[in-house]
């Protein structure tokens, strides 16, 4: 299976919303679509998916445009929504009889996703009277009711707390585990980190980054040095030619010139009886790749 | 067709768990049940009547005997008051007595040169005599006096004050009943439409405003979710619809006196025949379905519920000038040209058609051209609605214009 992405480009009225973006997946995986708000990641989504007409370019899965009709993927947009005043149980059934699946099929599927994500218990509940966690987790289930094989999960980790991001990180899990192909946009840098092999980095419509995710990391260097000490040593790390990127209570973060100047700096440190309880070099975070990068191109 | 009927299902048993639809149809088969019995009250009421008749007392002043007989005459017009002569001195103690008691009135006659002037005082303008029948009443008498003075004949005075007789024939299809039901099913036709029509809008907007849309959307095709929307709201229109005309005809056998009278006319349903009754329904439902289409594309271009009557407001202005086009064609039976427009314009068939089948005033021709249009202007509408609808759905943020939406490439 594959999905391909070519030069798809959109423009509202006078603004060009997306401008030649292309991206590929050809093994099962989470594939990172980051930018800032307004990037074009939704607007990316949706061309892809023939939800919106593009005025160029072409998004294929297994050779074949991706349409409603060609393909029964799984979207969850970013901005939540359900039937309110509809029980949790008939609307997901709705979902997945849209998807052109069986009443009893799309129970069936429905109770079981219930059961695994912990929500089995509000299957009768009027949907308003569910917490916004769960009612997230219910939008999940409608995005998943159908099996599809290509997933696309705009924001997933947006306003949920630490326990249900676990239950929806070994959720995403799971679904690579068996074969699935997953598009996630995401503001969350520490998640597209954990999850995504694969990224592409949009900012004003433009691809900005691209690639794989560890190739990219490796080709800016260990540009990072984390020290932590009982004192502060700013002052030494900028005689040693450092930036100071971040300072935390008993935690500090600087920009390497080169290994020289971290050398010069350990010395400096230790010939002024600091010795550092933390030292460790290290790759810039996708974070700071994004800042650099959306940064630069503003 | 299977993503169609699977909109349909959901949105009709969601419609019909929703407690406003449940309250309104218990409220609005109370009406009905209500109405059926308003014949039967009034039957009731003017059994009271009968009964306490000549409650009512009229003082009766013609100090002059200027209209010889008028008491009496008065006394045989009005069989349910009694005429008492009146005391002069007492005029203002029964002005203060009227002013009291509605059922108190009094006729003074008094004159200059011989010339009466009759006087009629009562509480209000409701008391049941009335100057003009006191004229009436009165007038001849005074006639038939003056004629008997100057020496004019009996058989002469009898010619002079006899009325002609006048019969009218009615050679057209409109009769009393056939015309208020007529007037009745314009007005329903109009609400079902309006009220169904504003349902399908309502429930788009929910579905943007609550952002489900965009679930929706990816699931089916806008088109699929239009049209399984608008069928799923007609249904429960027509189902409504008919189970309020159902217990109304119900009323109308069990409750409703045989006998009854309205204007002087039997309350008739016989305008109801199955053809009528078949075309009628195929109005609403064209009716409803263009009215519809234009109302989902108003729920689809708001973000939020509070906006959706203001967006609504170029549809209301079309439907509520169509209905009263309907309205006043039907009621001056103007004809020509004005009730051709009325029947052939697709925004005022649906309301004008049903008035003029039940009063059979309406040509086959007529009926088969303003058929074949409003199912031209369902397709244009239609065509145009789910172009605009799918433009619009997931459209956030500024409204757009309607040839902003038209444009964008779907």
């Amino acid at each position: 299976m594959e999905l391909i992405v070519e030069n798809m480009s959109k423009t509202f009225q006078t603004k060009k919303a997306v401008d030649c973006i292309g991206f590929e997946m050809n093994k099962p995986g989470v594939f990172g679509l980051i930018g800032t708000n307004g990037a074009g990641k939704t607007t990316t989504i949706r061309m892809m998916l023939g939800i919106i007409g593009k005025d160029e370019g072409s998004a294929t899965w297994n050779g074949k445009n991706i349409s409603r009709e060609t393909l029964n993927f799984g979207y969850m947009p970013e901005e939540r929504g359900i039937y309110t005043k509809s029980k949790v149980i008939d609307q997901l059934i709705y979902f997945g009889m849209l998807r052109g699946m069986k009443h009893s099929d799309a129970k069936q599927s429905a109770l079981k996703l219930m059961e695994r994500l912990g929500v089995l218990e509000y299957k009768d509940m009027i949907a308003e009277k569910v917490s916004k966690g769960n009612q997230q987790k219910i939008q999940l289930i409608a995005t998943l009711i159908h099996n599809p094989d290509l997933i696309i999960l705009d924001e997933p980790f947006s306003g949920l707390d630490p326990v249900n991001t676990e239950i929806l990180s070994k959720m995403i899990g799971d679904l690579v585990s068996e074969g699935k192909y997953i598009v996630m946009s995401s503001h969350q840098m520490s998640t597209v980190e954990e999850f995504c092999e694969d990224l592409i980095m949009l900012h004003n419509g433009k691809t900005i980054l691209q690639g794989n995710l560890m190739k990219i990391k490796a080709g800016y260097g260990h540009t990072n040095l984390v020290v932590r000490t009982a004192k502060d040593v700013s002052a030494i790390a900028e005689k040693c030619g450092l930036q100071v990127l971040a300072k935390h209570a008993d935690e500090s973060e600087f920009k390497m010139s080169g290994e020289q100047s971290a050398e010069s700096f350990l010395k400096a440190m230790v010939d002024g009886g600091i010795f550092p309880i933390k030292y460790e070099i290290r790759e810039p975070s996708l974070h700071e790749i994004f800042l650099e990068k959306a940064g630069a191109s503003v | 067709m299977k993503q169609i009927l699977t909109v349909f299902r959901f949105t009709f048993r969601e419609a019909v768990k929703k407690k406003a639809f449940i309250i309104s149809t218990v409220i609005i088969m109370a009406i009905v049940l209500i109405m059926c019995f308003i014949p039967r009250i009034m039957e009731a009421v003017k059994g009271d009547n009968k009964a306490n008749e000549t409650n009512k007392t009229c003082y009766f002043f013609d100090e002059d005997q200027l209209i010889p007989g008028a008491k009496e005459a008065l006394s045989l017009k009005y069989t349910d008051t009694k005429f008492v002569d009146g005391d002069p001195l007492q005029e203002n103690t029964y002005r203060e007595e009227i002013k009291k008691d509605a059922d108190f009135s009094m006729i003074t006659i008094s004159g200059v040169d011989g010339t009466p002037n009759i006087q009629l005082t009562a509480k209000n303008f409701m008391s049941s005599i009335t100057p003009g029948d006191v004229a009436d009443v009165l007038s001849p008498i005074f006639a038939q006096n003056v004629m008997k003075d100057q020496g004019v004949s009996d058989e002469m005075i009898a010619v002079s004050q006899s009325l002609l007789p006048t019969t009218a024939e009615l050679v057209g299809s409109m009769d009393l009943s056939g015309y208020l039901l007529g007037i009745l099913l314009l007005i329903l036709m109009f609400f079902a439409i309006y009220y169904y029509g504003y349902g399908v809008s309502m429930s788009v907007a929910n579905e943007k405003a609550s952002r489900v849309m965009e679930t929706l959307i990816v699931s089916a095709k806008p088109a699929h979710v239009l049209i399984g929307k608008c069928l799923a709201m007609g249904a429960l229109g027509l189902a409504q619809m008919s189970s309020f005309l159902l217990l109304g005809a119900i009323g109308y056998q069990l409750l409703v006196p045989k006998d009854f009278l309205m204007g002087g006319m039997p309350l008739s349903l016989s305008a109801f025949t199955l053809s009528s009754a078949v075309l009628v329904l195929v109005y609403f439902i064209f009716g409803y379905s263009l009215y519809a289409l234009m109302n989902a594309v108003c729920g689809a271009v708001v973000d939020k519920i509070e906006d959706l009557n203001s967006a609504m407001m170029p549809v209301m202005f079309i439907s509520m000038a169509s209905f009263y086009v309907g309205y006043f064609t039907a009621l001056s039976d103007v004809g020509g040209l004005m009730t051709k427009i009325a029947i052939y314009v697709p925004f005022c068939s649906p309301f004008v058609v049903p008035f003029k089948l039940l009063n059979g005033d309406i040509s086959g021709l007529d009926l088969a051209i303003s058929i074949a249009l409003l199912i031209v202007a369902i397709v244009v509408v239609g065509w145009i609605s789910i172009r605009l609808y799918t433009a619009s759905v997931l459209h956030y943020g500024k409204r757009m214009k309607l040839k902003e939406l038209y444009k964008i490439k779907n």
